[in-house]
């Protein structure tokens, strides 16, 4: 791997921006992490422990069990989405970080 | 690879795949329509060896060989990561799950799409910008360059086998089910294709089958949700109220769970997956596993960057998403057309659901149309399994040659040349052994291993990585513990677990069988019935008499320690909890003194190699 020795990672890993947003960028994975967490174990654990709301029809042999399983697909799709739209501005502000910084080790 | 080499390959693999019809066994494919079948298998073999050729002519560094050189687009490689991870136990495995047991198959495949949160939000972009060819590049970022190396390569290794093996035991099994070549020959050529997809190809190679596999496969799901839910307008309550007023499944559900009222239980949780603990552990292990799959890690190192990286998640939900819910589809068709029973008595894992259903959506078996449907099914089916295996026998010969002879063995001072090499010779290595193994293993049941091999990724690798990537004071030895200590928790588990056999238990059942026969024995008249259960207790008492009153499991145990059969529960906190106490024993300079320059890179991607043109 190609590595600019000048590049003076302390430094930059102390940048105020640079914490600031990788700080955000945590609290987006976290928040993300825990959403996805919640809503998939609460198929097997609901399969198990509240079978009866799981077996309440909704449109014929349609119930909520089959609904929320296979809604665990768009909702791993939209927090994949909601991910995407979050580190679109992080993004943008460590390259920020990163431009400044090689220009600084750059003549 | 010269073109005359390639065409001989070619040619010897197509015979391979011929000679063996003579002495087929009975199949699903009539011997009628044989020709046709292995028409259809040499069309899409000779389009993945062309393309291997072409890959080739590419290979001349380590870089090609193991990354493609890093110039594959995101939305290519989320279709190779899609090729890469839908198996054939998704594809023909879910379907036949649904088709047998409805519900219980949904909450089994979605845990595979979920694992791809953790990989999209903690592992895909940071391995990007760190890594190189492997897991083990990653984890020697900030630790001990030999330890984490090695330890890397070990757990590698032992997930890419232990995936492996099903994978093609499973394949085989499928391959002689559906048109009838014996397993063995199966299992040469499943192998034989995955050594000349990696040897010759290496990446690129393996990258365009997965994607020419991944194409297929959706596209042929696609194909028969479309023609089986059509007559019903794709509405779905009117499709399900038409499953449930079936009588066959009725009848189905009567002997499967007797004393249950109507068919709705098919609709519902419980006629499979019965065990809470049980489920939530499988759940943990495919959710975490995933993340930490080596074949799956490797595909990252593809990309130019992060972005691309992440990207190629994103396509890959989107593929493996969608092809999930066609399956989910698939599962619930074959069970109203086909009928669970039928598709009970061709396999008891009902794996044949999806082709029977494309043979009875064409016609039927005596029609031309219905055994195409059959023989093209059956093909994408066998490169399914061929992509899959070829990325898992990447994986794990990268390991070998990149992380251990390259890294822990020659210190990283070796030629491109000579990387070259050990990476062909590496994949021989691992396509040997997974050929031999894959032999031995016959008439043993290996499916447990795809649970291990989760298992072992979710709590060596997992672990060993994530607090690498994220926790300061990780150290050398933390993540050593880890990675050795979360793997032989995993194995250990399993070797004490229910999936064992235990041949008292095996000879209980057995004596129960004789006693219950000789019962219905006393009241029967002499006739074919009689015959039959005589036949039927001879053959359970030859069991008892061939299991040694003192005869114990692998490992030495009358009966299972544990009662789960995915170690996950246990085993992957106990990863985490060995690395971080073990970290927090001793302070680790070396990891400390690189964190600073680890999080620049993880997040900023300075320093990153460019991708390599082609």
């Amino acid at each position: 791997m190609s590595t600019p020795s000048a590049i003076p990672w302390e430094l930059i890993s102390c940048d105020p921006e640079f914490v600031a947003t990788t700080r955000a960028k945590a609290r987006l994975v976290t928040a993300l992490l825990a959403i996805s967490a919640l809503y998939y174990f609460a198929l097997p654990l609901g399969a198990s422990l509240l079978k009866p709301l799981f077996q309440q029809p909704l449109v014929g042999e349609l119930n909520v069990g089959l609904v929320f399983a296979c809604s665990q697909y768009p909702v791993g799709a939209l927090l994949a989405l909601a991910y995407l739209r979050g580190t679109r501005t992080l993004d943008a502000r460590l390259q920020a970080v990163r431009l400044r910084y090689l220009q600084e080790v750059t003549p | 690879m010269s073109r005359r080499s390639c065409i001989a390959v070619m040619a010897l693999l197509v015979l391979w795949v011929l000679a063996p019809s003579a002495s087929a066994a009975e199949a699903v494919v009539t011997a009628d329509y044989r020709t046709l079948t292995f028409s259809v298998f040499g069309v899409i073999l000779i389009l993945t060896l062309l393309v291997t050729a072409w890959a080739a002519r590419q290979n001349r560094s380590a870089s090609t060989f193991y990354t493609a050189g890093g110039g594959i687009s995101g939305r290519q490689n989320g279709l190779a990561i899609a090729g890469d991870y839908l198996s054939a136990a998704a594809f023909l495995g879910v379907s036949g799950l649904i088709a047998l047991y409805g519900f219980d198959g949904i909450l089994y495949v979605v845990g595979f799409f979920v694992g791809f949160v953790p990989v999209l939000l903690l592992v895909a972009e940071p391995c990007r910008n760190l890594g190189r060819y492997t897991l083990g590049d990653v984890l020697a970022f900030r630790n001990g360059f030999r330890a984490a190396k090695s330890a890397g390569a070990l757990s590698s290794v032992v997930v890419a086998i232990c995936y492996l093996i099903p994978q093609v035991v499973g394949g085989a099994v499928i391959i002689k089910a559906l048109i009838g070549v014996p397993f063995e020959w199966s299992v040469v050529l499943v192998g034989t294709l995955m050594l000349t997809y990696v040897f010759f190809g290496g990446m690129l190679a393996t990258t365009w089958v997965q994607l020419i596999k991944a194409v297929l496969l959706i596209s042929t799901c696609f194909l028969l949700v479309i023609l089986a839910w059509a007559p019903f307008g794709f509405r779905i309550p009117t499709f399900l109220g038409t499953l449930a007023a079936d009588p066959a499944l009725h009848d189905y559900l009567g002997r499967l769970a007797p004393g249950q009222e109507g068919t709705r239980a098919f609709f519902e949780p419980g006629l499979y997956l019965k065990n809470p603990v049980e489920q939530f552990s499988l759940g943990l292990a495919l959710v975490l596993g995933t993340a930490a799959m080596p074949h799956v890690l490797m595909r990252f190192f593809t990309v130019s960057d992060a972005e691309r990286a992440r990207s190629s998640v994103l396509w890959a939900m989107l593929a493996i998403g969608v092809c999930h819910l066609f399956i989910i589809g698939i599962g619930f068709a074959a069970a109203y057309y086909v009928g669970s029973a039928t598709i009970a008595g061709f396999d008891k894992g009902g794996n044949l659901a999806a082709p029977l259903l494309a043979q009875f959506l064409g016609g039927g078996a005596e029609s031309l149309l219905g055994n195409f449907l059959l023989a093209f099914v059956a093909a994408v089916a066998f490169a399914t399994i061929v992509a899959v295996v070829a990325g898992l026998a990447l994986a794990a010969a990268s390991a070998l040659a990149h992380d251990i002879y390259v890294g822990a063995v020659r210190g990283g001072q070796v030629s491109e040349r000579e990387q070259l090499v050990a990476a062909r010779l590496a994949t021989v290595v691992v396509g040997l052994v997974a050929i031999v193994l894959s032999i031995l293993a016959k008439g043993q049941n290996v499916a447990h291993l795809v649970g291990l091999a989760y298992a072992v990724a979710a709590s060596a690798n997992l672990p060993a990585l994530l607090l690498t990537l994220y926790w300061r004071r990780c150290t050398t030895a933390g993540v050593l513990a880890g990675v050795i200590g979360g793997t032989l928790a995993a194995v250990f588990l399993v070797l004490v677990s229910p999936n064992m056999t235990y041949p008292q238990a095996v000879r209980a059942a057995a004596e129960q069988r004789v006693a219950q026969l000789q019962q219905r024995l006393d009241s029967l008249p002499v006739g074919t019935e009689r015959t039959a259960l005589e036949a039927s207790q001879a053959q359970a008492r030859q069991t008892v008499a061939g299991i040694a009153p003192d005869a114990t499991s692998l490992v030495g145990l009358v009966q299972p320690l544990i009662s789960l059969r995915n170690p996950g529960l246990i085993s992957i906190p106990l990863g985490f909890l060995l690395v971080i106490l073990v970290s927090l024993l001793r302070r680790d300079p070396l990891s400390a003194g690189r964190w600073a320059e680890m999080r620049v890179r993880q997040h900023t991607g300075l320093g990153i190699d460019g991708p390599v043109a082609h």
